[in-house]
C-alpha cells in the first residue's frame, strides 16, 4: 500500500538527500542528522526511511562506487525525484503560510541566539 | 563527508552481530546494508574509540531488525501450482515405502506404538485433569478447609464446622450459597434387601443449586427440604426399588422411616467425592439445632461455597474475611487449646490433585504420577521420531541420485525440502491412523490394568480432529526436518562424480540420537525396577503388627451387638479355626481419628494436643500381636482399666519428652471427658500406610464407639472358616448384613496408586525399549548391508567370525554404554523425587543400574548380534561376485 503523506523523519531525511546530493547515502545522511540534531541517529532508521521514500517515489537510487572502509562494498546513492521535489515544496508552502498567519506576540517570546 | 583513512588498521566490527545480520538480511540488500554499517563503524572508531564503537555497532544491528530488511526479493519466475510434481512426489514416496518394506515397517510401527501410548496415557491424564469440571458452576465453587493448631502441632484438615457455611453466606455478599455435607454410615433395609451404606451424606437442599447433579425423578428445589427425606442415585434406587419409581416411597434407614423425594443420576467417576444417598440436613438440624449454630470446632462437615460468577470474587472474599475468625471464634487463646490459623478456600477443580489434607472425603490423585506418565508418553514419541531421523539420514545416500537428477532438472532446494518433509508427514499420518486403531484395541486391557473405566472421547468434535491432524503434522515435521534439510543440500556435481564420497548422513547426529534413545530406555527400565523395589519394600517391611489371616467383620456400631458384645465374641470364638476376636472403632490401615486431648508434660503441666486415637477392647493389643515395651496392656484383672487406663506408642513417649518409655507410665491423660493415666507403652506399629511417618498414638477402651470385629484365623482353610463365620453371624444378627474384608488386602489397597504406576511404567518402558530396538534393528541391518563387501574381503583375508561380529556391534555398544552413564544420574534424580512420597524408602543401589544396563545390552545384543552373525557367516562369494 502506498502512502503519499510524508512523516516528519522522512521529511528531514528527504531534505538531507537534497542537501548532500550527489553524495547522499545512508551513512552520510545519518552523520549529517546527528550533527544537526545532536541526537543519535541509527543507520537502520535512515535506511528504512530511505526505503519508504523510494517506495513512495520521492527519491530514486543507484549503486555508487566501492570504498575501502566499506570492505569493498558499493553504496546506494539517492537523488530527489520530481515528485519528491514537489512534495518538499508543498510542505514548505503549507508551513510558510502558517508562519505568516501567526499574529505578532501570539507566540510566547523566546530568545533566539 | 570525511573518508580519511586511519594509519593503522582498526579492529574489525564485532563478529557475531555481523554474522547474524548477514544471515537474516535479504540478499539483495546485503551489500549496501553491510557496507553502510562497516563504514559508519570505522568512522565511530575514530570519533569515540573502539569499545564504544563496538557497543554502538551492536545496537545498530538490532536497529536493523525490520521486516523491510528481512523480506526477500520475490522470485522473478512465475509460480504455477505444480500439481504434476506433487503427484510425482506421492508416487515416489509410495514406491520408496513399498520398495524398502522393512524400513517403512520400522518407521510406521514405531511411530504407531508411540502414538498409541501417547493416546492411552493422554486419555488417563485427561481423565485425571477432568475431575469436578463437569459442574456448571465449577469455576465458582470453593471448599472451606481449615489450618488449625494446638500447642503441640499444626493440623491441615479438609473439614469444617456447621456454623461456618451459614455465617459466610450471611456476612459476605460474594457468597451466593453454601452446601454442607456430613458423612453418615447407615444400615438401609427394604424387605430382604439390606446394606450398610457408607457413601451417604447429610446435605443442605442447596446441593442441587450449587452442584450439577441432574435429577431424574422429583423436584430439585424441594427434594431435601424436609426432615426425614432422602435422595438416591439411580443405581441405589434400583438396588432397593428395582424398576419402579421410588419417589414418595418409604425406606427404612437406621431403624427410622425416610421418604424418598428424588432420584439423581449416578455421581460421575471424576468427582473428588461420590455418594449413593443424600439425607436432608434438616433431619439432623431438627435434633441438633443448638450445636449446629454454636459448635465452631465440630469438624465433621464439608462445606462448599458458591461464589458470584466473577473472577475476583474469591480474592475479594479472602480479603474481606480477614476478621472472620476473631469475630466469630475469638482470638488465639493464650492458655492454649485448639484454634484456627486460617480458613483457606480451595477451588473445586483443584481439590482432586492437590496434596491431600487430613479427613479428605475421597481418594486423591497424584500430580507427580501424572507428570511421570506424561513424560513417559513424550519419551516414547521421541524415541519413535528418532528412529525416523536415523533411518532417513542413514538411507539418504540411497536417495542422492534422485536428488541430483531433480536438481539438474531445475528443482529448487525449497521444493526438495517440501518433498522430503511431505514424505515424513505421510508416514506420520499412516502411523496416526494405525496408532489410534492400536490404542482402541488396547484400551480394555489398559483399563483392566489401571482399574479405570476410560473411554475414547467422542470423535465428533472438530477440536479433536484438529489436534490429531496437528500432531501428525508436528511429528512428521519433527522427524523429517533434519533428513529433508540434509538430503536437499547435496551438490549435484558431487553426487555424479563417481569417486566422490557421497554423504552417508551425519553420523554424529545418529550417534547422539541412538544414545538418547537408549538413555531413555535404560532410565525407564531402571525406574521400573526401583518402583518395584519400593513396592516390595512396602509389602515386606515389618509393620509392627500382624495383618495376616485377619478377618474384619463390620457391624457398623450396631447398638444391639454392642450390648451383647461379650457373648457375640464368645460365639465367634467357639467356631473351630478362630483363634481370637477383638472389637475396635478402627483397625490399622483405616483412617484414624484424631481427637482433642490433654497430656501431662514432664513439667507437670497439662498440654493440649490432637492425639491419633484407637478405641479398642481388652483383646485388641494381643490379637494384633502388638508388642508392649513398658508397663502393661489392658487387663480384665483391673476393672478400672475400662475407665481410666491409657496406652501410648513409643513415638508418643518421645514426642512428649519422656526420655524412656518407663517414665511415661503414670502420666495423666485427658480425652473428651475421660481422665486417667498411662499404664503402658507399645512398640511403634504402622497404623497408617507407609506414606506417613508414625505419629503419636493413644489407645484406650471405649465401647460406645465399637464398629468392627477382628477375627484371627488359625486354620489354613480360610474359605471354610469364612463360611462358618457367615453362618454363625446370620444366626447372631439376623437383621444385619454380613460385611467382611481381610486386613492384609485392605492394607494393600492403600498403595493402589503406586501399584498402578508400577504397572503402567513397566508396560510403557517395555514398549519404549521395543521401539528403540526396532530402530537399532534398522540401523544395524543398514550398516551390515553397506559393509557387506568390506566384511567379505576381511573374511577372505582370514578374519574370524568373532572379530567380524565385534566389528559391527562395537559401534552400537559404545553408544549403549554411554547411554548407561547418562541414565544413571537422570534416573537417580527422578526416582528420588518420587520416593519423597514415602516415609520409608529404599536405598538406591548400583545393582539396579547394573541390571538395567545388562538387560538393555542383552536385548540390544539379540538384535545386533543376530544380524551381524548372519553377515559374518555369509559366503563372501555371494557379495563379491558381481564385480
Amino acid at each position: 500500500m502506498r502512502r503519499s503523506d510524508l512523516g516528519e523523519f522522512e521529511e528531514v531525511v528527504l531534505l538531507s538527500v537534497a542537501v548532500l546530493t550527489p553524495m547522499a547515502y545512508s551513512v552520510a545522511i545519518a552523520e549529517e542528522l546527528e550533527q544537526q540534531t545532536g541526537k543519535t541517529v541509527t543507520t537502520g532508521a535512515v535506511h528504512a526511511a530511505l526505503q519508504r521514500l523510494e517506495k513512495k517515489g520521492y527519491v530514486s537510487s543507484e549503486m555508487g562506487e566501492a570504498t575501502q572502509e566499506r570492505g569493498g562494498r558499493r553504496k546506494r546513492l539517492f537523488k530527489v525525484t520530481v515528485a519528491g521535489s514537489r512534495m518538499l515544496h508543498t510542505v514548505r508552502e503549507v508551513r510558510n503560510s502558517l508562519w505568516d498567519r501567526i499574529a505578532p506576540h501570539s507566540l510566547p517570546q523566546i530568545n533566539i541566539n | 563527508m570525511s573518508t580519511q583513512k586511519s594509519k593503522k588498521p582498526s579492529p574489525s566490527p564485532p563478529k557475531w552481530p555481523d554474522r547474524f545480520l548477514r544471515r537474516f538480511c535479504a540478499p539483495h540488500l546485503r551489500e549496501e546494508v553491510m557496507g553502510d554499517l562497516h563504514e559508519r563503524y570505522y568512522l565511530r572508531v575514530q570519533k569515540v574509540g573502539v569499545t564504544k564503537a563496538k557497543r554502538i555497532y551492536r545496537r545498530e544491528v538490532i536497529a536493523y531488525l525490520r521486516l523491510s530488511v528481512f523480506k526477500r526479493q520475490p522470485s522473478s519466475y512465475s509460480k504455477p501450482i505444480p500439481t504434476a510434481m506433487i503427484q510425482n512426489y506421492f508416487t515416489i514416496a509410495m514406491r520408496n515405502m513399498i520398495r524398502y518394506k522393512g524400513f517403512s515397517f520400522i518407521n510406521i510401527a514405531g511411530l504407531a506404538i508411540g502414538i498409541a501410548s501417547f493416546a492411552l496415557i493422554g486419555l488417563y491424564v485427561y481423565h485425571e485433569l477432568s475431575f469436578d469440571r463437569y459442574h456448571k458452576n465449577a469455576g465458582n465453587i470453593y471448599r472451606i478447609v481449615e489450618d488449625l493448631s494446638t500447642e503441640n502441632e499444626l493440623l491441615f484438615q479438609a473439614t469444617s464446622a456447621p456454623p461456618m457455611g451459614p455465617a459466610f453466606a450471611r456476612e459476605y455478599p460474594e457468597v451466593v450459597d453454601f452446601v454442607r455435607f456430613s458423612p453418615v454410615s447407615i444400615l438401609v433395609t427394604r424387605g430382604d434387601v439390606k446394606f450398610y451404606e457408607d457413601k451417604c451424606y447429610l446435605a443442605d437442599p442447596s446441593v442441587f443449586k450449587v452442584f450439577s447433579f441432574p435429577m431424574i425423578q422429583g423436584n430439585p428445589r424441594s427434594a431435601l427440604h424436609d426432615p426425614m427425606t432422602v435422595v438416591l442415585t439411580a443405581t441405589t434406587a434400583e438396588k432397593y426399588f428395582g424398576k419402579t419409581n421410588p419417589v414418595g416411597e418409604a425406606l427404612e434407614m437406621g431403624g427410622d422411616l425416610y421418604k424418598v423425594t428424588g432420584v439423581i443420576a449416578d455421581v460421575p467417576d471424576n468427582s473428588h467425592f461420590t455418594f449413593d444417598l443424600l439425607i436432608s440436613f434438616a433431619t439432623f438440624s431438627s435434633e441438633n439445632k443448638q450445636a449446629e449454630e454454636t459448635e465452631w470446632f465440630w469438624n465433621d462437615f464439608y462445606t462448599y461455597l458458591l461464589l458470584q460468577p466473577d473472577d475476583i470474587a474469591v480474592a475479594k472474599l479472602r480479603s474481606n474475611m480477614s476478621n472472620f475468625l476473631t469475630k466469630y471464634i475469638g482470638a488465639k487463646k493464650p492458655g492454649g487449646g485448639m484454634y484456627y490459623n486460617d480458613l483457606p478456600l480451595q477451588p473445586l477443580a483443584s481439590i482432586y490433585l492437590e496434596k491431600p489434607r487430613t479427613w479428605e472425603n475421597g481418594i486423591r490423585g497424584s500430580k507427580e504420577n501424572l507428570y511421570i506418565l506424561f513424560v513417559i508418553a513424550v519419551f516414547i514419541l521421541l524415541i519413535a521420531s528418532f528412529n525416523y531421523v536415523n533411518l532417513a539420514t542413514a538411507r539418504a545416500s540411497r536417495r542422492v541420485k534422485e536428488v541430483g537428477l531433480r536438481k539438474i532438472m531445475g528443482a529448487e532446494r525449497k521444493a526438495l525440502i517440501q518433498q522430503f518433509l511431505g514424505e515424513s508427514i505421510i508416514v506420520s499420518f499412516l502411523s496416526m491412523i494405525l496408532g489410534l486403531i492400536v490404542a482402541a484395541l488396547l484400551l480394555p486391557f489398559f483399563n483392566n490394568l489401571l482399574e479405570t473405566a476410560l473411554s475414547f472421547p467422542p470423535f465428533n468434535k472438530w477440536q479433536i480432529w484438529m489436534a490429531l491432524f496437528g500432531l501428525s503434522i508436528f511429528l512428521g515435521t519433527l522427524a523429517g526436518a533434519y533428513p529433508a534439510f540434509l538430503v536437499s543440500g547435496f551438490h549435484p556435481l558431487q553426487i555424479f562424480r563417481s569417486t566422490s564420497r557421497s554423504a552417508h548422513g551425519n553420523s554424529w547426529l545418529r550417534k547422539v540420537l541412538v544414545s538418547g534413545q537408549f538413555t531413555i530406555s535404560i532410565t525407564l527400565i531402571a525406574g521400573t525396577l526401583l518402583i518395584f523395589d519400593q513396592l516390595s519394600l512396602i509389602s515386606e517391611l515389618k509393620l509392627g503388627f500382624d495383618k495376616e489371616k485377619t478377618l474384619k467383620v463390620n457391624f457398623n456400631g450396631n447398638e444391639d451387638i454392642k450390648l451383647r458384645l461379650a457373648s457375640v465374641k464368645n460365639e465367634l470364638l467357639a467356631i473351630p479355626g478362630i483363634k481370637a476376636v477383638s472389637a475396635a472403632f478402627t483397625v490399622p490401615g483405616e483412617p484414624t481419628t484424631n481427637r482433642f486431648s490433654r497430656v501431662e508434660t514432664e513439667a507437670g503441666k497439662m498440654s493440649d494436643t490432637n492425639f491419633n486415637t484407637f478405641l479398642v477392647d481388652h483383646d485388641f493389643i494381643p490379637n494384633f500381636n502388638i508388642e508392649v515395651i513398658a508397663g502393661r496392656t489392658f487387663s480384665k484383672n483391673f476393672p478400672a482399666d475400662d475407665s481410666t487406663a491409657f496406652v501410648i506408642n513409643e513415638t508418643a513417649a518421645k514426642h512428649f519428652g519422656w526420655n524412656t518409655p518407663e517414665t511415661a507410665i503414670g502420666k495423666r491423660v485427658w480425652q473428651q471427658g475421660k481422665e486417667g493415666s498411662i499404664i503402658g507403652v507399645v512398640q511403634d506399629f504402622h497404623y497408617k500406610s507407609l506414606h506417613h511417618q508414625i505419629e503419636p498414638l493413644l489407645i484406650h477402651i471405649n465401647r460406645d464407639w465399637f464398629r468392627t470385629l477382628s477375627l484371627k484365623i488359625k486354620s489354613d482353610n480360610i474359605p471354610e472358616v469364612l463360611a462358618k463365620v457367615e453362618k454363625r453371624w446370620k444366626s447372631l444378627a439376623p437383621n444385619l448384613p454380613f460385611v467382611y474384608s481381610f486386613l492384609d488386602q485392605d492394607y494393600d489397597r492403600l498403595y493402589k496408586a503406586e501399584k498402578q504406576l508400577g504397572k503402567v511404567v513397566s508396560l510403557f518402558s517395555a514398549l519404549a525399549i521395543f521401539v528403540a530396538c526396532l530402530g537399532l534393528l534398522g540401523l544395524t541391518s543398514f550398516s551390515v548391508e553397506r559393509r557387506l563387501k568390506e566384511i567379505s574381503i576381511r573374511k577372505v583375508l582370514g578374519a574370524s567370525i568373532k572379530s567380524l561380529v565385534l566389528l559391527i556391534s562395537n559401534e552400537f555398544f559404545k553408544l549403549i554404554i554411554l547411554a548407561l552413564f547418562i541414565a544413571i544420574p537422570t534416573t537417580y534424580y527422578i526416582i528420588n523425587l518420587w520416593l519423597e512420597n514415602f516415609a520409608s524408602r529404599i536405598d538406591i543401589t548400583p545393582w539396579t543400574f547394573v541390571i538395567a544396563g545388562l538387560l538393555t545390552l542383552v536385548i540390544a545384543w539379540l538384535v545386533i548380534g543376530y544380524l551381524s552373525v548372519k553377515a559374518a557367516r555369509s559366503n563372501p562369494v555371494d557379495s563379491l561376485q558381481n564385480e
